[in-house]
């Protein structure tokens, strides 16, 4: 029995382990960056190493959420293989790999005849990421105790590039209800480097320190407009404004938030005035607000919870209450705080009264992909995944019809 | 580092023809003499210059593929990859019909086996022909033109 190497390939990071050890799980960077002042380029998990992380550039293998460039992408794939990161053999592998949702039929040639025939991989399942969140133990978010998978759920994941609503009806995909939110991660990150460029400083070169920013300080606001007249009331009545200092690369290579003094009043500069401090007033809410309203920004689209009520309407109408009842987030940005409630209060306003709205967010959504990839794999010995996977064999005698007829297409 | 398939075809021979072994030849030959060695003896190795060892080339090298940008990659979805002619829903042509029109009465609509030589309306029976004997000019211009057949004096 060979082993099974997972690679969740996001547009941002790779979830990447061997299912046999969910300990070996590890998340790379999907990019190559170069360094201005350290002047060498970091292939993936390398950037860990980097200690002046200012003015990086970033070289995405991604482009709008699909993977065009695999020069980048073999490089950082090389780099996950090699001994550095999981030291593997791909000829002694199976590979479950995750692909986007709508992906291209001449990219999905590209990926199979790298898989096949550049790493020469044994046999590989290449499938979406919300297909591979199914294989968890769903009903356990919502404390329930239940044998199968459910019937129906709706996986939306919110991620770098893009938000997909994926609804799933007996475990297979309903294609016409599959919705796209062109929102994601990096135009959260992107919006908020410009909002603070024009308010504050010049970040627009400063990409990974603006996206710790966004991690540390974001949130999800469950009543915009009251956050916002709060966000006016001056500095001793508004609970809402943070000060974020700056790293400054010499002494300091992290930044962080600086706390409230006892009475509840902010700290302020210090007498030595050697921080840059940034103050996230109401950018703490209105950004991540953008993945609700989108109109915001100008753009077209629905907002996270319209697009939820959109999907279930195009599915079979027996099956919509199961979907509202079993709806699961998972991505990056469903880290932000506040996320659930804000979902479940506007999506209860969105579904219809006698349908019953639940919602989760599984304790580490990054991950949750890769666990129901490892689920699959490791289950009554991979008996399940078996009758999945294409072998190398076959690829080389039918090519990449055999992909596509067993993988199926989204 | 994993094994690499060298997907670079087996080293070519020269295909003017003579020499089709693979492994390098040995050939007579009493012109000048290409090695110190060879110097006494009237063999000469001749080498295969595509065969010689290149110990400082890497064996694992394989040449970039072409990135395409999306662009590309969208541009190319919309081409069809298969021959032109191939009939799809997308393009379904004919060649225009040649079978006689069919002709229906400017009146009522019915089929118009006949024609009025002074006017040119069609029309379907006598009692059809009987109204259209007593329409008055502007009338008659007015069905001709609801088939696009009135005269227009420019």
């Amino acid at each position: 029995m060979l082993e099974t190497l997972i690679l969740d390939n996001g547009a941002y990071t790779i979830k990447a382990g061997i299912a046999s050890n969910p300990e070996s799980l590890c998340h790379i960077p999907n990019s190559i960056v170069r360094g201005k002042h350290d002047r060498r380029n970091f292939v993936g998990d390398e950037l860990n190493n980097c200690q002046n992380y200012s003015a990086l550039y970033y070289r995405l293998p991604f482009e709008k959420g699909l993977l065009t460039n695999w020069g980048i992408e073999k490089n950082i794939w090389d780099r996950v293989f090699s001994n550095n990161v999981l030291k593997i053999d791909p000829t002694q592998h199976n590979l479950i790999l995750s692909e986007p949702c709508f992906n291209l039929p001449n990219m999905q040639e590209m990926y199979d005849q790298i898989i096949y025939e550049e790493y020469e991989f044994a046999a590989s399942y290449r499938t979406i990421a919300p297909k591979l969140c199914l294989y968890n133990d769903i009903p356990s978010l919502y404390g329930q105790r239940q044998a199968a998978a459910p019937d129906c759920a709706v996986i939306v994941d919110v991620g770098y590039s893009f938000t997909h609503i994926v609804p799933f009806i007996n475990g297979v995909p309903v294609p016409s209800a599959i919705k796209r939110i062109n929102i994601g991660g990096k135009l959260l990150t992107n919006q908020l480097k410009e909002l603070v460029s024009f308010r504050y400083y010049d970040m627009m070169e400063e990409t990974y320190l603006i996206n710790d920013v966004k991690e540390a300080c974001c949130y999800v606001s469950s009543d915009v407009f009251k956050d916002l007249s709060n966000c006016r009331a001056p500095p001793s009545k508004n609970q809402i404004i943070q000060e974020y200092v700056l790293p400054d690369f010499t002494k300091r290579h992290k930044g962080y938030i600086i706390p409230r003094a006892e009475d509840g009043s902010l700290q302020g500069r210090r007498a030595d005035n050697t921080e840059q401090i940034l103050t996230m007033n109401n950018e703490r809410f209105m950004i991540p607000e953008i993945l609700f309203n989108p109109s915001d920004i100008g753009m077209n689209q629905a907002g996270i919870p319209e697009a939820i009520y959109q999907s279930v309407q195009a599915c079979d109408p027996d099956a919509q209450g199961l979907l509202y009842a079993n709806v699961v987030i998972v991505g990056g940005n469903a880290n932000l705080p506040g996320f659930k409630a804000r979902i479940q209060n506007d999506l209860r306003r969105f579904a219809p009264a006698e349908y019953d709205v639940r919602v989760s967010i599984p304790e580490n959504p990054i991950d949750y992909a890769w666990s129901g990839a490892q689920f699959l794999a490791s289950v009554d010995d991979g008996a399940r995944l078996q009758n999945k996977l294409v072998t190398r064999k076959e690829y080389l005698e039918h090519g990449s019809d055999i992909c596509r007829i067993k993988f199926g297409s989204f | 580092a994993p094994k690499r398939n060298t997907r670079r075809a087996a080293v070519a021979t020269p295909s003017r023809g003579k020499t089709a072994s693979v492994t390098p030849s040995i050939q007579e030959s009493s012109s000048r003499s290409t090695t110190p060695q060879s110097v006494d003896s009237f063999s000469v190795q001749q080498m295969n210059l595509l065969q010689v060892p290149r110990p400082f080339k890497n064996k694992n090298y394989s040449a970039p593929k072409k990135a395409r940008s999306l662009k590309q990659l969208l541009a190319q979805e919309k081409q069809p990859d298969f021959d032109v002619d191939l009939p799809t829903y997308q393009n379904i042509e004919s060649p225009p019909s040649i079978r006689p029109t069919k002709k229906y009465c400017d009146i009522t609509g019915l089929d118009a086996k006949y024609t009025d030589p002074k006017t040119g309306l069609r029309y379907h029976n006598a009692e059809v022909y009987q109204f259209i004997k007593g329409l008055g000019v502007s009338s008659v211009q007015a069905y001709l033109g609801s088939r696009n057949a009135a005269v227009v004096l420019k």
